[in-house]
């Protein structure tokens, strides 16, 4: 291991003498989370489509129709989840910004409208989605008037709201027989309306007050994770950074070669193997390095609360295995170190904005969210948000770790195998 | 970890001086054409072997296959009791010091040193360092980046890498290259008084009197074959057959008399008279190396 360990050193200490390299490294991320942070913290969700989980509890069929109408919502992406853990760990896991529960008395309490019933549909959010909660909410009560319009187009719901006032207006002890006698023209002129199913227009009734009432609830584990915008921009400042150590050392071996030093590397007493762990283990802790740097000025200077501090160790050591096992990959593969540059970093920058370095995961249209999935980047940036804000628990928090280990494993094995086989 | 060889024992043991590397039918052929093409030699504990060649002949390529760099397409590379540089052991025996300076320019001298004794899993790397970097004159400047080197403390630094853990066997590229006469003088008593200590010397060059002065054998090389080899007097007593007399005579100029027999040529100009002047020329590597290749080594 000695060995190993004097070629991560050498190597660490070459990147902190190398000016380009140290910024792409630490201070590029560091401007990209604070810069994304502060422009995140003041507007609104981009413009693709909101994923949400809907559960119907009901299954009745005005809250078939609402359900059917999120679906149909240009704005929203919905996904259909059988029962509410579904949908939580839909939220919890980033596939969905919040989950819609349609309560199992959704029908019920919809037609008894005019009795002052309402509605409440529960909106389980991300505690750090603040803006496209608000989005929904707006949504979701904009929906509301849609089902107040169905009652009113079908007869049977309609003569049943309207014997169901009747009765209640029989009922009424203190009511004056004037008063019941007006009440029932009133009802007996509504009941022809409904009946004779008079085409309502929207217009009609849009002046009610509104049906569905949104509750709200936050998904968090933690009552006090923030809504701090820097959350978010956080691990996407640690993937800028591992991107960074990524191209610093893919490109370190290619150098070496250009140098003449990998001829010293080659000759010494060493086994084969040892070069591309010493490749690996400087990678790894220059990583560690930028995650301690970012993660310190992220909860120190910009207040960002980290849920579990055990888990954002775990889900930092992965990512930095998943990274220097790529950059040892990309290192055995390039030959010169100009294409090593360039061409590692074009395959880091594209691998990086797929995997939400770039775009957050959330804003983005849904066949990127499927190909993210073979970035090592969404994997470190959920394990890391994971960790920080999403609340998850240990094995919801596994695949991703377990994912990441065996990313950063295949690339160092290629890395392996492509450096003893060009340097014989 | 200490030297991977124990002359003094060895020679206590055997009695005899064995070869330290030993070359056989190596051939190296690149896109088919041959680089090196069916050489051998041998090299002793405490000989300094000069392999003398133009540029191409294959010097580098000769040395790549001794450290293990390149695979020999034909052949056989040994290095004293543990067989092929390929296995990581027989590396141990190997100090290196390769035609461009291997060398990380953004670390001082002494952090050069350091990070290669550690590679070569020596125990104590910074007296190794410290001492190799005294050795080769660089002391005053350790601390200081290479890239602020001239190309003399690069190619004394290059060097300094290969001795670090005084292995029985150097390996040394054209370490002079692009030297001046000041520091290519302490660079060669430094590998004869590595020779000296034991250590067996592989060294290519293209200066022929750096050849003649400090090698105990020579082998001339030329397109990836070595045409002949032994110590520069066997060499000249084979090819250097010719002695250059030059005889100037009153209102002449100099006259140029190539001859096996020199004495004869210049008792004849002599009894001739009105001689004003007089040169013997030794025939040197340089008339050998012409008669072995019909070409001049210096074009
Ligand atoms: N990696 C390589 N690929 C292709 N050809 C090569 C390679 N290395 C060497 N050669 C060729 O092999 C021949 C011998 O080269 P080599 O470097 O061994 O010569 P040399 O004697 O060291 O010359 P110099 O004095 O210029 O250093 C040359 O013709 C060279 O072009
Ligand atoms: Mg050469």
């Amino acid at each position: 291991m000695r060995a190993e360990w004097a070629i991560a050193t050498k190597d660490l200490r070459l990147l902190a003498r190398d000016r380009t390299g140290a910024f792409f490294v630490l201070l590029f991320p560091l401007l990209i989370m604070v810069f994304f942070g502060s422009v995140f913290g003041g507007s609104g969700p981009g413009r693709g489509a909101i994923a949400v989980a809907v559960t119907d509890l009901a299954g009745t069929p005005l809250a078939r129709a609402f359900a059917s109408d999120l679906r149909t919502q240009g704005a929203l992406q919905a996904t259909i989840a059988d029962d509410r853990r579904t949908a939580e760990t839909l939220v919890r896991t980033g596939k969905a910004v919040a989950a819609i529960v349609i309560p199992a008395d959704f029908d019920r309490k919809a037609t008894s409208l005019l009795q002052g019933g309402r509605v409440e549909v529960e909106l389980l959010s991300d505690p750090a989605r603040g803006p496209e909660t608000a989005l929904l909410q707006g949504m979701l009560t904009q929906m509301g008037f849609r089902t107040m319009g169905r009652i009113l187009e079908s007869p049977s719901m309609g003569r049943d709201m309207v014997a169901q006032a009747r009765l209640m207006i029989a009922a009424s002890p203190g009511m004056t027989q004037d008063e019941r006698s007006r009440l029932r023209t009133l009802l007996d002129a509504a009941e022809d309306v409904v009946v004779q199913r008079t085409p309502s227009g929207d217009g009609g009734v849009v002046a009610a007050p509104p049906l569905v009432q949104v509750r709200i609830s936050e998904l968090a584990r933690e009552a006090n994770v923030p809504r701090n915008a820097y959350a978010i921009t956080f691990p996407q400042g640690v993937a800028w950074g591992l991107m960074g150590c990524v191209v610093a050392f893919g490109a370190s071996l290619a150098e070496e070669r250009r140098r003449g030093t990998l001829l010293r590397l080659v000759t010494a007493p060493l086994v084969r193997l040892q070069i591309p762990l010493g490749k690996f283990l400087g990678c790894f802790m220059a990583s560690m390095v930028v995650i301690t740097v970012l993660c310190v000025f992220a909860m120190t200077v910009l207040g960002v609360r980290v849920g579990s501090l055990a888990m954002l160790m775990a889900a930092a050591i992965a990512s930095a295995y998943a990274f220097s096992g790529l950059a040892v990959g990309l290192a055995g593969f390039f030959r010169t170190e100009g294409s090593a540059r360039s061409a590692g970093n074009a395959v880091v920058l594209m691998l990086a904005m797929v995997g939400g370095g770039t775009v957050p995961l959330a804003f983005m249209p849904p066949f990127l969210r499927t190909a993210s999935a073979a970035s090592p980047f969404s994997w470190s940036i959920f394990a890391i948000e994971g960790a920080v804000w999403r609340g998850l628990g240990w094995n919801e928090m596994a695949p991703s770790l377990l994912v990441l280990w065996v990313l950063g494993s295949a690339g160092l094995a290629a890395g392996h195998l492509t450096i003893r086989t060009r340097e014989g | 970890m200490s030297p991977a060889f124990d002359h003094d024992r060895e020679r206590d043991a055997s009695g005899y001086l064995p070869d330290v590397l030993r070359l056989e039918g190596l051939v190296k052929r690149f896109d088919g054409v041959a680089a090196v093409d069916g050489l051998s030699l041998r090299v002793e504990r405490g000989q300094i072997f000069g392999l003398l060649g133009p540029n191409g002949a294959g010097k580098s390529t000769t040395i790549g296959m001794a450290m293990g760099l390149l695979r020999p397409d034909a052949g056989s590379v040994e290095i004293e009791g543990h067989g092929s540089p390929v296995r990581t052991e027989a590396r141990r025996a190997l100090g290196v010091a390769p035609q461009s300076e291997a060398l990380y320019d953004d670390l001082s001298g002494l952090e050069n040193l350091r990070f290669f004794a550690r590679i070569l899993g020596l125990r104590e790397p910074s007296r190794a360092a410290s001492e190799a970097i005294e050795r080769v004159g660089l002391g005053p400047r350790g601390r200081d980046r290479v890239k602020t080197y001239s190309g003399g403390m690069r190619r004394r630094l290059n060097l300094a890498a290969a001795i670090l853990h005084r292995p029985p066997l150097l390996l040394l590229d054209e370490p002079t290259a692009g030297v001046d006469p000041q520091s290519r003088a302490s660079l060669l008593d430094l590998v004869r008084s590595l020779a000296q200590e034991g250590a067996a010397v592989l060294y290519t060059t293209h200066y022929m009197e750096e050849a003649a002065k400090l090698c105990d054998r020579v082998g001339i090389m030329d397109r990836g074959r070595l045409l002949d080899s032994g110590s520069v007097d066997e060499l000249l007593q084979r090819h250097g057959t010719e002695t250059l007399v030059f005889v100037q005579r009153n209102g002449h100029g100099e006259e140029r008399v190539a001859t096996r027999d020199p004495m004869g040529v210049v008792s004849q100009a002599l009894q001739a008279g009105e001689v004003t002047g007089l040169r013997v020329e030794r025939p040197d590597l340089e008339t050998v190396f012409l008669s072995l290749t019909g070409r001049s080594l210096r074009d």
